[in-house]
């Protein structure tokens, strides 16, 4: 009996919901883990471009879902990537458990953040959390899919559309958690994965003015965080840079990754009015 | 002026046409393909903006709205008042003296208006007339008339030949602008049949859609509408001006466009004269374009107004 050939899979790109190659049709070789040869799709501008305006797009209704439904919607992705166990990558387990412990913040993180803030005035004063917008996020290839589940999850649980964006190395980690998206409940758009030169994709998502916030791994980008700085300064871009992905984010670094809304409310009650809040 | 009168030997030669659908395709498919930078682009989108007929058609149209229209008609985009104003607002006829109010008596940006039961056109042609006459009274320039489909489709070239002889005839000195509504005519045929019918009956312009219906203008089509231009011109000598409206929103497909009037109908064309874009929100695109060119890096989206 002859040997069978093996079918290699081509890793694509993680847009919209949907799996493409980069439009550029350019492709990167690397070695996977059994030092197969593996293409991986490279993503170029254009295709940054549609991923932030298909992002910027789903910011939108992700935000306007109750904080409860999208902490199930972040537990269904852990259930589907615990059918998936056995073929990811070796320490997939504590990947699973970072999306559950964020899956369990979703609806409780604001009670935590928000504040009634003391003022002296015939006002009410609350401090509530509002979502970046879009928020490009390039974590460490050095912990893998946690590293790729740790920003992503941060950034669904305070409502926020993520691109991330992938040094090619770290490609075989993208797909596991691509294909485990395109099979949970998340909706097309809120999670998008984008391979590539992570230096260029970078460069390219600093250039981009429609960007609300950049999650920075220190280990995958601290060579470029003077560039990256000045290039968000001139639309005054958030910046989150985190050590890793050993430790999930505090809610202190979830803050960083809303913007925090003050609201006045008038206290004066007209005599015989009803109390108010 | 004297009005055109309907012989059916023409309305012969007008379907006579046999428009070849994969041959079509493929001249468009070159016209998407072809690469515009720098220079080229820059020019191009600054002409693509002074080609716009700035559209608001909605049930929900305020003399504010309006006037908002109409400020941006005029200057696009503050931070850079360099750029071309667009070509034409174009509004309901309600709307025509707020338009007029707003852009002033000497205003470079003309007023369009659509009349004659738009969008459907299926309105008694004296209202139709009246309207057209009342419109232009108001102080259109243009007037974007629809044609009878049920009419065309029907068969009944006469009655809609006659009706866009009399509303050209109403029009007095303004411009008429024949809708085809070409996503209601079926096939690449009939377009060509129904642009050969209502240049013969008199438009200065030939225009794909009312915007209502999709699709509505494809690049298909409007080669087909193209043709049928240059096929006047080379018979006549009488220049037809071409609109296409609806479903344009991005730089990039005007620019397509652009390539295919300049291959189509030569550098002649490529003038507001002659040319223009029934859109609102294409604008914002053309204007991120530019500033992405000029700036240098890529603006958001949200630096400029929807419509």
């Amino acid at each position: 009996m002859s040997a069978r050939l093996t079918i290699d899979k081509t890793l694509k790109l993680y847009v919209g919901g949907k799996f493409i190659r980069s439009e550029s049709g350019r492709t990167m070789p690397i070695e996977d883990e059994d030092h197969r040869a593996v293409n991986v799709a490279r993503g170029s501008r254009k295709d940054l471009r549609e991923a932030i305006r298909i992002a910027r797009a789903a910011t939108g209704p992700w935000a306007g879902r109750t904080a409860y439904n999208r902490g199930q919607i972040l537990y269904r992705l852990a259930e589907m990537l615990e059918g998936r166990l056995p073929s990811l990558s070796p320490g997939a387990e504590a990947a699973i458990d970072r999306v559950v412990h964020h899956a369990g913040w979703s609806d409780k993180i604001a009670a935590v953040l928000s504040a009634l803030n003391p003022v002296s005035t015939t006002y009410v004063n609350y401090a509530r959390m509002r979502p970046l917008g879009v928020v490009c996020a390039a974590p460490d290839p050095a912990d893998g899919l946690l590293g790729l589940v740790e920003a992503a999850a941060a950034n669904a649980v305070m409502g926020n559309a993520t691109v991330l964006l992938i040094d090619a190395r770290s490609a075989t980690a993208a797909a596991e958690l691509a294909e485990a998206l395109a099979t949970s409940d998340f909706p097309g758009g809120v999670i998008n994965v984008l391979t590539g030169e992570l230096a260029e994709l970078l460069h390219h998502a600093a250039d981009h003015d429609d960007v609300d916030g950049l999650y920075l791994a220190h280990g995958a980008t601290a060579s470029l965080q003077g560039e990256l700085e000045a290039a968000g300064a001139r639309v005054l871009r958030r910046m989150l840079v985190v050590p890793g992905a050993a430790r999930p984010a505090t809610p202190i670094q979830l803050q960083k990754l809303a913007e925090v809304q003050t609201v006045w409310v008038s206290a004066y009650e007209p005599q015989g009015g009803a109390p108010g809040y | 002026m004297s009005t055109a009168t309907f012989r059916p030997s023409d309305a012969q030669q007008w379907h006579s046409a046999r428009v070849d659908n994969a041959t079509t395709a493929r001249r468009v498919a070159r016209a998407r393909a072809r690469s515009i930078k720098t220079e080229a682009k820059d020019r191009l989108l600054r002409l693509a903006l002074s080609m716009v007929d700035l559209t608001t058609l909605e049930g929900a149209d305020s003399p504010g709205r309006v006037r908002a229209l109409c400020r941006k008609a005029v200057q696009p985009f503050a931070e850079m008042p360099e750029l071309p104003h667009v070509a034409a607002v174009c509004v309901y006829p309600t709307m025509v003296p707020w338009a007029g109010q707003a852009l002033g008596a000497d205003s470079p940006v003309k007023i369009a208006s659509v009349a004659t039961g738009f969008p459907s056109g299926l309105t008694p042609l004296p209202i139709k007339l009246e309207e057209v006459q009342r419109t232009v009274g108001l102080g259109a320039d243009e007037i974007d008339m629809v044609i009878d489909r049920g009419a065309f489709l029907s068969g009944d070239d006469q009655r809609v030949f006659e009706e866009i002889a009399a509303i050209k005839e109403a029009c007095g000195g303004a411009t008429l602008k024949v809708i085809l509504e070409t996503g209601e005519l079926g096939t690449l045929d009939h377009v060509a049949a129904a642009s050969r019918l209502a240049i013969a009956a008199g438009a200065d312009f030939i225009k794909t859609s009312t915007g209502k219906i999709k699709p509505a203008a494809t690049m298909e089509v409007g080669l087909v509408m193209l043709e049928a231009i240059r096929e006047h011109f080379l018979a006549t000598g009488r220049a037809v001006g071409m609109k296409p409206a609806g479903g344009i929103r991005t730089a990039k497909s005007a620019l397509h466009w652009l390539v295919l009037v300049a291959e189509t109908l030569g550098s002649d064309w490529m003038t507001p004269e002659r040319f223009r874009f029934g859109a609102s929100s294409l604008v914002g695109d053309l204007l991120h374009q530019i500033a992405r060119r000029t700036d240098g890096h890529y603006a958001s989206p949200r630096r400029f107004s929807v419509d």
